[in-house]
C-alpha cells in the first residue's frame, strides 16, 4: 500500500519526537489492557493446570481432532459441489436468453438474500417432509450448496465481466464462436482474476460450516461445546482451542490467498481490466467475504 | 392472523440487531481504518492484527464464546446485548477494510497536494482523504449492511428471538413448514430490498464526476 505511507510528511526531528511518544502510549496502553485481561482471567483462575489438564488426555485430543476433520470434510464437500454449480449459474445469469437469465438471477437472488441459519434449519425441517431422510452431514451441505452456490456466481459473473470486452471481441473476430470464446479465451483469464476472491469464498465456507453446530453436526465448534459440558471448568481453554484450530484453517487460506495475489501481481500484467472493475471486485470481496450467515 | 404478528415482532428486533450493530461497528471500523493509516506503528499493528483474528473466527464461535465464556469472568449481558456487540466487533473488521481500500482510491495527487500545503496527517485525513473516500465506500459499505441484515439471524442459535427465530418457533407451533419459511424469506427480502435502494440512492446521490 503505497498510499497509506503518503497520508504524512516525512517526519522530521520534532515530529519523530512526537510519535515516539504517541507510539510508547499507544504500547503503554495495549499492554495495559492485555494485563487487565489477563489479570481478570488470573483472578478467576483460568491459568489454573486443572482446567487444562483435561487437554493433555489424548481422547479429548482426539475428538477435537475428529471434529476439526468433520468440519474440513463437510466444507471441501461443500465447496466442490457449491463451486461446480456456480460457473453454470454465473454463465446462464450472463446468457443472452431471457428466461434462462431470469431463472439463475432469482436463484441466486433468493439464496444470497436469506441468512444461511434460516436456510439450514428449514432444510432440517422441509427434506425429511418429502422423504429425504439424510445425516445432519446431508443437511448442512445441502444447505451451504444452496448458499454457497449462488455466492461463487456473483464472484465468477464479477470475474468474467472484469475482463475487458476486447478480449471476446477479439476472439469473435478470428472466427470462434460463442462458446469457443467463453471456454478458451475469456474463462481462463477471468477464473485467474477472481481466484482470491474465491478463495476467500472457502474460507467463508469453512467458517459456515460451524453453523453445523445448531442442527447438531459433529462439528469442531459442537465438540468444544460438549467438552465444555463435560468439563465445566474447562470452558474458556475448549473455546481458546478451537479458536486457534479455526485460527490455523483460516491463516492457511489467507496466505494461500495472499500468495497468489502476488504472484499474479507480476504474472498477470497481460490481463487488462476495464477500468475500475477489477478494484470494484476487490472492495467488493474484502480479505475474507464477511460471515455470510 | 397472530402469525402476522409474531412475524413483525421478529422483524422489529432482527432491524434493531442490524441497526444497533451496525452503528457500533461504523465507529468501531472507522476508527480502526484511521489507525491503520496512522504514523504510529503500535496503532498500525493493533488495527491490522484485529482485522485477521476477526477474519480468522467464525461468527457462531465469537457469539458462544460470549455468551457462555464472558459470564465466567463476571461479565453478564443479555443474550440481545450480546448479539448486537458481537455483530458489531465482528462487522467493524469489514468496515475497517472498506474504509480502508476506500482511502486508497483516493488519488495520490490529492494526498500530495494536501502535504506539499503542510497539512498535517489529521488534516489531510479529515478534510481531504475521508471527505472524498466517501463517495467510494458508499456502494462496498451498503453491502455490509445487506450482509449485516441476514448476519443478524445468528442471534437466534442462542435464542434471540428475531425473524429466523420467530420463524422455527412457529413452525413448532403450527408444522406449516413451507409457508413459514416463505414468510422468513420474504421478511428478509423486506429489509434486504429496501437497504438496497437507499444506498444505492446515496451512492447516485454523492456520485461526483471526475
Amino acid at each position: 500500500m503505497s498510499a497509506d505511507n503518503l497520508l504524512y510528511e516525512p517526519p522530521g526531528p520534532i515530529a519523530r519526537r512526537r510519535n515516539r511518544l504517541i507510539s510508547v502510549i499507544g504500547v503503554l496502553l495495549l499492554l495495559g489492557c492485555l494485563m487487565a485481561v489477563g489479570h481478570r482471567l488470573d483472578a478467576s483462575g483460568q491459568f489454573d493446570a486443572k482446567r487444562w489438564e483435561i487437554f493433555l488426555h489424548p481422547g479429548t485430543l482426539r475428538f477435537l481432532f475428529d471434529g476439526l476433520v468433520a468440519t474440513l470434510l463437510a466444507a471441501v464437500i461443500s465447496m466442490v459441489l457449491a463451486f461446480s454449480l456456480a460457473l453454470p449459474l454465473a454463465l446462464a445469469r450472463l446468457s443472452s436468453r431471457l428466461w434462462l437469465r431470469t431463472l439463475a438471477a432469482s436463484y441466486i437472488g433468493c439464496f444470497r438474500a436469506v441468512p444461511l441459519l434460516l436456510l439450514i434449519l428449514f432444510t432440517v425441517i422441509l427434506l425429511p417432509s418429502i422423504g429425504l431422510n439424510w445425516s445432519a452431514l446431508g443437511y448442512l451441505i445441502f444447505g451451504m450448496v444452496l448458499h454457497h452456490s449462488a455466492m461463487a456466481a456473483e464472484i465468477v459473473r464479477a470475474g468474467i465481466l472484469s475482463l475487458g470486452r476486447g478480449q471476446k471481441e477479439a476472439a469473435l473476430s478470428i472466427g470462434m464462436r460463442e462458446h469457443q470464446a467463453m471456454m478458451w479465451i475469456v474463462l481462463p483469464q477471468a477464473l485467474k482474476l477472481m481466484l482470491p476472491a474465491l478463495i476467500s469464498g472457502v474460507l467463508a465456507i469453512v467458517q459456515d460450516t460451524s453453523l453445523g453446530y445448531i442442527i447438531p453436526y459433529e462439528e469442531l465448534l459442537r465438540r468444544s461445546q460438549q467438552i465444555s459440558s463435560f468439563a465445566p471448568q474447562s470452558l474458556l481453554q475448549s473455546a481458546f482451542i478451537v479458536t486457534v484450530m479455526y485460527g490455523f484453517v483460516s491463516a492457511l487460506l489467507l496466505a494461500l490467498r495472499r500468495w497468489i495475489e502476488r504472484r499474479q501481481a507480476y504474472t498477470s500484467r497481460a490481463l487488462i481490466p476495464e477500468e475500475g472493475e477489477l478494484s470494484k471486485l476487490d472492495t467488493l470481496v474484502p480479505a475474507k467475504s464477511p460471515a455470510s450467515t | 392472523m397472530s402469525y402476522i404478528g409474531r412475524f413483525l415482532g421478529g422483524i422489529a428486533v432482527s432491524v434493531e440487531l442490524t441497526l444497533l450493530s451496525f452503528a457500533i461497528a461504523i465507529v468501531l471500523g472507522l476508527l480502526l481504518a484511521i489507525m491503520r493509516v496512522s504514523p504510529w506503528p503500535p496503532f498500525r499493528w493493533f488495527a491490522s492484527s484485529y482485522v485477521e483474528l476477526m477474519q480468522m473466527m467464525p461468527l457462531l464461535a465469537l457469539l458462544l464464546l460470549f455468551t457462555f465464556g464472558l459470564p465466567k469472568l463476571g461479565f453478564i449481558y443479555s443474550l440481545f446485548t450480546s448479539t448486537v456487540l458481537v455483530l458489531g466487533l465482528y462487522s467493524a473488521a469489514w468496515i475497517c477494510e472498506v474504509v480502508r481500500a476506500g482511502i486508497n482510491t483516493v488519488s495520490i495527487g490529492q494526498i500530495e497536494a494536501a502535504r506539499s500545503i503542510g497539512m498535517r496527517f489529521d488534516q489531510i485525513l479529515g478534510e481531504v482523504v475521508l471527505p472524498q473516500a466517501v463517495q467510494s465506500v458508499i456502494g462496498p459499505l451498503g453491502n455490509l449492511f445487506i450482509i449485516q441484515i441476514k448476519a443478524s439471524a445468528i442471534g437466534a442459535a442462542i435464542g434471540v428471538a428475531d425473524i429466523t427465530y420467530t420463524a422455527q418457533k412457529i413452525n413448532f407451533d403450527t408444522a406449516l413448514a413451507v409457508p413459514t419459511f416463505l414468510g422468513a424469506m420474504g421478511a428478509y427480502f423486506l429489509l434486504t430490498l429496501p437497504a438496497g435502494w437507499f444506498f444505492r440512492f446515496l451512492e447516485q446521490k454523492m456520485a461526483v464526476l471526475r
